[in-house]
């Protein structure tokens, strides 16, 4: 009977959990993928999962001893010496490359793209959601948001590498292998993004969502694209746009702008946001620096400190107010605000003093922390500075330009410069002051750019200017003038002037083809 | 269980009170005497008397002594006892008898472990080896998986760490067969584990067996976790009426196999001075060390500023380990037990906190508790406590990475006592580095503790009837992680004091994670034999197992104090948390049926239907089945007599064929999912999720597969003696899971889910050689083993295309992740040289002394006269074509010495990244044989400049040789003679002194050959040879 009792009991087991549930198990945490994009909620989860790209060291994050990022892009240039050659611009510069050996190209083309195609997930997923599921102010912020961004990436792209793949809607493994779209096209879309993010993205964002896109943010970002693509008209009117929304100006000192008091200002028309915080990948690395000398991945160079004006609006060159000794003395505020010199203190609750130590004699102290954080994190370690894609300063600068290269030139060209200089903590005297009136396009075009130069100076974007100026090769020469020991800048032409498509994306898709000047 | 056992013995004592009375009814002559165990001496109770021919039977006592009854003195007596060889002893006249009886240890009657059960090994058909650790294991081997090193044909053992709790040797049977989890499925007292961690965890001494098996006939029984083969432990039993105590112990010190030399402080200043004048082309540059600096570098006299640190020499040091361990064994005829207390202590070779600790708690028992019935309990118990400073086991390889990255000109410590962070050069314009990673510091900052509770335990209840057995066995693996990490508020200060950088915030880091497997197996088995020639056993079995782990981990700053290390000791900042959680479930169905025409044909098959929870609704079962055959052709009677005249005892042919699977792949794979781990920043700085597809699913995934078939040839020769076991093998997996597929970065996706893809053969020859012998009181044993691999070879990638993962080449044809980059041809000694030859990576600076790599193709696939990457090629070999063990035991009149030898040969390993590179950035330290560079004065052929442009990319010159040969194990014993034990009541004391890794025969130098493949840095501890003594006691 036991025996008996034991076989039933034994086959009894035998035919638990042969029940076909017992064998279907899913993810416990992660989200099912056939049930997402179903509610306001979601789109929004799905957005901000956009944006987490934009904290990319390569992107916009980036760096302080790793592969170079945007905020690192002024090192390709005449503004500023990558003492880390090896993180990628120094070595650029020297035209010591390859597509195979520097990272910095692959993790740029890449997190673009990944940028890319979330953005693509986004776009066709919450253009499907019906009413019911998203109101449809909702709905267009949050398409609007996905259109910004992916434009944001496409404009990275093409600026950097030209010709590149084009792709606008979600894709398989199997339609993966595609080949480069001409510039033009790539450029027509980003345009055709922004011209669409502008319509449906709103003026303002509520204050919990400040750092989302808004109106502003995207007509901004389309003037420079038509400046690239060189559309004076369309540039025109698109960063009047921004102007007219009378969401933005200046009125935050030039020097607190650039510290996290500033990151609210109205300054700041698009920024990616970061955080420092226990836990969380929201920091940044890029206003980090070493305590022994400041920035040395990014000294700025003795060409671009001299370049900035006398407070009387000229250059050292032409000023009696310059004095070779005492080189701080009665100089633009953006360069006190952007530079330390010889004997300033630059980690202030420790007092360190740079003693010059360094190639170029200069200090980067623009977005440069000089403190250990709230956090207690030391100057050396990650932070949570905002990086400003886009401030209201380079969007009154871009229409002065459009103006200037469409010959549409008057009181408001002068005006447009004047704000930007007049800002408080700036005051430095307006055009018709220091240069005069009446002046002609080319006198224009070179106030203009000068100015761009020392507003914008180390904000990364002197490289975008000098190729889309086409003057990349006189940079240069004043990166040779400088003559910075164990500096040898080399220009290639247009080798100096694209990235190479990274090695490894060449190997994974077939269709792909290598940059002319790469080949 | 003691209820059974007592009872038992209850019913017993009046059972054997009548047999002797009925027995002394017809007979008056009395035998007495004492049975003892022929290896230790050792009383035997329980041990079976009979006389032959009769009914008089008796069994022996506690004492081993039994007292019989008998017809005649002229009789005969049977001796018998499980486990021992039965004896006759002809009486011959004497009333008082001495018995030795031998283990049963023939090797013909030898039992082997299979899958599900034992078998005969002379039954064998599939390819089985086994190691029999009969003896106290003394090996100091912190890992019980390194006891098969040099053991076992066909197996390679591969340690690539030598810091306590991560310094287990990963396994790979008859070569890779998968591009993933490569792990062989392991199977202790009938549980099961996909990793090695429980294996790694035995005590040693509680080994009783490891049996490999290797070939797919072998391996099916276990589905589709069987591909990457089986390693199947027993653990010791107790015995029979024996109780037995045993005690050993040993105590012994590390240290590193091999020391790297790097340059010294005068050197690495020179260096990177020219390093920097090289790079300047001729043109201004600033050197890293001034002329003044130079000076106080070389006369040594600002040590605080200028010092001669080699920082290998200032972090490795020998460190102690001790060992011991307990055992109380026993039980009577229905019932044994054996519990064991093991205890391990092992320092780092590493300088710095790190401790580990090990406490070991088992307890076996099986009970008879009816003639049908058999109950067993089998309990693992293992306590682990690792200790660091704050980081754990990770800031080792930045304190490795310290010996190339800091310069020797920084002191170890500065004169006020602090830790030296800076050179006296940290302000120059080209200013030197500070230490990015200070290797004393790091290995004394903060705490970090690491406990580890792990509990398995398996309960079978087995009731046997008429030829058929019933088995239902529940098994609990349990594994609990508890880790503690404190890091203080740090302050760093340069030679003069200065505050150069500091963490104001001290924190606090724990986290704790759980793992359980509930498993459920229900066997069935029937044996019958036929007719006296036809033996069948027939298997069936169902199995089901529930997997799950947690996590779950916090982290908190700002403490009040560094001395508070709990999350309730005020902690104010940064609160943080995070957590994980996955399962997973397998359903199986198997059966296996045996086959046996008079031992001589023998047939098997076995078949196993797994469901997995690894895989989608419509691929989730698998079927694997195998056959095999073995023909005992010794046993034919027409050659019976001609090989045993010929001294050819055994000779059997076998052959299998079978398919196994590896589901050893990641969860959920077949579902498409959104990451939901992404985070962004909006408003006032709150941080807000973000969700996005990250990897691409696919939803046909399945189990890779394995197809294998194995020739085999057995011989016993010279009376047993001499042994020979001769596989040759090919195993074809296929449907590998490719999971480096390279996918365009236009996917934006950071990983696509693998697909079953490729294609990879193994194939080779195992001959394993053992002799045996004993002349007088000199008895020894040597065992040969052999492998011959033919090179590892990806033979399809499907759809796919070849992957290039850094310096690792995945293509058809070529081995899995062969070491792929340029060739070196030379070295440039002229300027025309370099002009005349293809342009080197389109780098203006080539110079003399650079480099001259050879130029194999182009984007047209042929020489282009460019050298890029289109250039580079397989310049080596991960996987080594040969292995090779051997092993030697002698004993002479209580001296005994065993001496194991274990190697590779024919394998490449890349070396780059540890100093090996010249001078590859602006900080780091090379190797001590840079001194002899290329320089206008100095034309080496073989070593290039410092500071040129292209010296330090992945080229045949960091490719070397990782063969080896290696002296495993030594071990002198001397065991005291037993009559002068027998005073003080000891059964046996054994001196030992014993040594692990003692002599390396390699053309490495400054590192260790023996290391993972594709870890080309391999930063990580350095291994260790020990040296122990201890003593075995057993009473």
């Amino acid at each position: 009977m036991k025996k008996i009792l034991i076989t039933v009991i034994g086959l009894q087991l035998l035919f638990t959990g042969c029940s076909e549930s017992f064998l279907d198990r899913h993810s416990l945490t992660q989200l099912a993928s056939d049930n997402f994009w179903q509610s306001e909620k979601d789109a929004l989860l799905g957005i901000n999962g956009i944006y987490d790209v934009l904290q990319t060291r390569q992107l916009y994050s980036g760096n302080l001893n790793g592969e170079a990022g945007i905020p690192m892009y002024d090192n390709f240039t005449d503004n500023s010496y990558n003492g880390y050659k090896w993180e990628g611009p120094g070595n650029y510069v020297e035209g010591n490359v390859s597509a195979s050996t520097t990272g910095m190209f692959m993790n740029f083309w890449l997190a673009n793209y990944r940028g890319i195609v979330r953005s693509n997930q986004a776009i066709a997923n919450i253009g499907k959601m019906t009413a019911e599921q998203i109101e449809s102010a909702a709905k267009d912020n949050l398409l609007g948001q996905a259109l910004f961004l992916r434009a944001l990436f496409y404009f990275n792209l093409v600026v950097y590498y030209e010709d590149v793949p084009l792709i606008t809607e979600p894709q398989t493994l199997e339609t993966a292998q595609v080949a480069k779209n001409p510039k033009s096209e790539v450029l027509n879309q980003v345009i055709a993004d922004l011209q669409q993010a502008a319509g449906l993205l709103p003026a303002t964002q509520p204050a919990d969502r400040f750092g989302y896109a808004t109106k502003g943010a995207a007509y901004g970002l389309l003037a420079r694209a038509f400046l690239f693509n060189q559309q004076w008209d369309n540039a025109a009117s698109a960063a009047q746009q921004v102007i007219g929304l009378n969401q933005y100006d200046l009125s935050l000192p030039y020097a607190t702008q650039f510290t996290e008091e500033g990151e609210h200002s109205k300054d700041v028309v698009f920024s990616v946001r970061f955080l420092e915080a226990a836990g969380f990948a929201t920091n940044e690395t890029f206003s980090s620096t070493y305590t022994a000398q400041p920035k040395v991945d990014k000294q700025p160079m003795p060409n671009l400190v001299h370049d900035f004006y006398c407070t009387d609006g000229k250059p050292i060159t032409e000023s009696d107010l310059y004095h070779p000794d005492n080189p701080k003395e009665n100089r633009d505020p953006r360069l006190l605000a952007s530079v330390w010199f010889k004997n300033d203190v630059f980690i202030e609750d420790r007092g360190t003093v740079f003693t010059g130590n360094n190639v170029t004699g200069f200090g980067l102290k623009k977005y440069i922390r000089t403190k250990n954080s709230a956090l207690g994190t030391s100057t050396g370690g990650v932070g949570g500075q905002d990086f400003y894609v886009l401030r209201y300063a380079d969007v009154l600068l871009m229409r002065a330009e459009a103006l200037i290269e469409a010959n549409q030139i008057g009181d408001e060209v002068y005006s447009l410069i004047n704000q930007v200089r007049q800002r408080p903590g700036v005051d430095m005297p307006t055009v018709q002051e220091a240069e005069g009136t009446g002046l002609s396009q080319p006198q224009l075009r070179e106030i203009v750019r000068h100015e761009r130069r020392v507003e914008l100076a180390f904000e990364g974007l002197r490289f975008f200017d000098l190729i889309r100026w086409g003057t990349v090769g006189e940079a240069y020469g004043r990166m040779v003038a400088d003559n910075l020991n164990g500096y040898n800048p080399r220009y290639q032409n247009k080798r100096s002037e694209t990235f190479p498509v990274p090695l490894s994306e060449l190997d994974a898709n077939k269709a792909l083809v290598q940059h002319d000047a790469w080949k | 269980m003691h209820v059974f056992t007592f009872s038992k013995r209850k019913l017993c004592t009046p059972f054997l009170l009548l047999l002797l009375f009925t027995n002394a009814v017809y007979s008056q002559v009395v035998v007495r005497g004492t049975v003892r165990d022929a290896s230790d001496n050792a009383p035997l109770a329980g041990v079976n008397i009979t006389e032959i021919n009769t009914n008089n039977a008796t069994f022996s006592d506690q004492q081993g002594a039994f007292t019989l009854t008998v017809n005649s003195l002229q009789s005969t007596l049977r001796f018998s006892f499980i486990g021992y060889q039965s004896q006759d002893i002809a009486i011959n006249g004497q009333t008082q008898l001495t018995i030795a009886l031998e283990t049963a240890k023939h090797e013909l009657d030898e039992i082997v472990v299979v899958g599900y059960g034992t078998q005969k090994k002379v039954n064998l058909t599939g390819a089985v080896q086994t190691l029999q650790l009969d003896s106290v294991v003394n090996a100091p081997v912190s890992n019980s998986a390194q006891l098969m090193y040099g053991r076992f044909s066909g197996v390679q053992l591969t340690q690539g760490n030598g810091l306590p709790g991560t310094d287990g040797s990963s396994i790979n049977i008859r070569g890779l067969g998968t591009f993933g989890n490569s792990v062989p499925l392991v199977v202790i007292d009938g549980m099961q584990f996909d990793g090695l961690a429980e294996f790694n965890r035995l005590a040693p001494a509680d080994i009783e067996s490891i049996t490999v098996l290797k070939d797919a006939s072998a391996g099916a029984i276990y589905g589709a976790r069987g591909a990457n083969g089986v390693i199947v432990i027993t653990t010791k039993q107790g015995q029979a009426s024996k109780f037995r105590v045993e005690y050993s112990n040993y105590v012994g010190v590390q240290r590193p196999t091999e020391m790297p030399k790097y340059l010294n402080a005068i050197d690495y200043a020179n260096l990177i001075n020219e390093k920097y004048q090289n790079e300047a082309d001729g043109k201004a540059f600033n050197p890293r060390y001034t002329e003044e600096q130079l000076q106080l570098i070389r006369d040594g006299s600002d040590p605080d500023r200028f010092a001669n640190t080699d920082w290998a020499a200032e972090v490795l040091r020998d460190a102690p380990m001790q060992n011991h361990y307990l055992s109380l064994s026993g039980g009577n005829a229905s019932t044994v037990y054996r519990i064991s207390l093991g205890y391990l202590d092992q320092g780092a070779v590493v300088k710095g906190k790190f401790h580990m600790q090990r406490y070991n708690f088992r307890a076996n028992v099986q009970s008879d508790v009816k003639d049908w019935l058999t109950v067993s309990n089998n309990f693992n118990g293992t306590f682990n406590k690792f200790v660091g400073p704050s980081g754990g086991a990770n800031v080792v390889s930045n304190m490795m990475y310290s010996f190339r990255r800091n310069a020797p000109t920084i002191p170890a410590y500065y004169k006020h006592g602090g830790y030296g962070f800076h050179d006296g050069a940290y302000r120059n314009v080209n200013p030197s580095m500070g230490t990015e990673f200070q290797p004393l510091e790091l290995g004394e900052l903060g705490d970090f503790i690491s406990e580890d509770y792990n509990i398995n335990d398996r309960l079978s209840v087995k009731a046997a009837f008429k030829g058929f057995s019933f088995e239902s066995a529940v098994t609990l693996n349990l594994d609990f992680y508890d880790d503690s990490s404190f890091k203080p508020s740090i302050i760093h200060r340069d030679y003069e004091g200065n505050i150069t950088s500091s963490v104001d915030r001290n924190s606090l880091s724990n986290s704790f994670s759980k793992h359980y497997r509930i498993m459920n197996e229900n066997l069935l088995r029937y044996q019958v034999r036929l007719r006296e020639v036809h033996d069948l056993q027939f298997l069936a079995g169902h199995s089901v197992i529930y997997d799950r782990n947690d996590g779950f981990s916090g982290s908190l700053q700002n403490f009040p104090s560094d001395n508070l290390h709990e999350f309730d000791g005020g902690g104010v900042a940064s609160p943080a948390v995070s957590g994980s959680a996955n399962e997973q479930t397998l359903q199986s169905f198997f059966g296996r049926v045996n086959y046996s025409y008079k031992e001589r044909y023998l047939l098997e098959a076995n078949i196993r239907r797994d469901g997995s929870s690894k895989f989608g609704p419509g691929n989730r079962y698998g079927t694997f089945p195998s056959f095999s055959a073995g023909w005992r052709i010794s046993e034919e009677p027409f050659l019976k007599d001609a090989l045993s005249s010929g001294g050819l005892s055994n000779l059997k042919l076998r052959a299998s064929w079978g398919r196994t699977g590896n589901n050893g792949i990641g969860n959920y794979i077949y579902d498409q999912t959104y990451n939901a781990g992404l985070d962004y920043v909006l408003g006032d700085g709150t941080i807000v999720g973000g969700v996005a597809l990250t990897s691409l699913a696919n939803p046909t995934i399945r189990w890779e597969t394995t197809a294998q078939y194995n020739i085999g040839l057995d011989a016993a020769l010279l009376g047993n003696r001499l042994s020979l076991e001769a596989d040759y093998f090919n195993r074809k997996s296929y449907d590998i899971l490719y999971t480096n597929f390279p996918i365009p970065g236009t996917l934006g996706v950071n990983s696509l889910a693998a697909q079953n893809a490729a294609e990879m053969l193994n194939k080779g020859v195992e001959l394993n050689l053992n002799y045996s012998d004993k002349r007088g009181d000199f008895g020894y044993a040597l065992g040969v083993n052999v492998t011959k691999f033919a090179e590892n070879k990806v033979t399809s990638l499907g759809s796919g295309v070849q992957t290039i993962d850094g310096y690792f080449l995945t293509r058809e044809g070529e081995s899995y992740q062969a070491y792929y980059g340029h060739q070196v041809m030379g070295i440039f000694q002229t300027a025309d040289e370099v002009a005349n030859a293809p342009v080197q990576f389109g780098s203006p600076r080539t110079a003399p002394g650079d480099f001259r790599y050879a130029d194999l193709s182009g984007p047209e696939g042929i020489p282009d006269g460019v050298i890029d990457a289109f250039d580079r090629t397989v310049i080596g070999n991960p996987y080594p074509l040969w292995l090779f063990g051997l092993n030697a035991n002698f004993d002479y009149k209580g001296i005994d010495l065993s001496v194991l030898f274990q190697g590779i040969a024919d394998a490449d390993r890349i070396m780059i990244g540890n100093g090996q590179q010249p001078f590859s950035d602006e900080r780091s330290n090379a190797l001590s044989y840079w001194i002899d560079r290329w320089t206008p004065e100095n034309p080496s052929t073989t070593l290039p400049r410092i500071g040129g442009a292209n010296n330090t990319i992945l080229s045949n010159f960091y490719v070397e040789d990782a063969s080896y040969l290696r002296l495993k194990n030594i071990e002198v014993g001397y065991t005291l003679p037993r009559t002068l034990l027998q005073k003080i009541r000891l059964n046996g004391i054994r001196l030992f002194v014993s040594g692990q890794n003692l002599l390396t025969f390699t053309n490495m130098k400054n590192f260790d050959p023996e290391r993972a493949a594709n870890n080309s840095a391999a930063r990580n501890a350095p291994l260790y040879k020990v040296i122990t003594g201890g003593l075995n006691l057993s009473f």
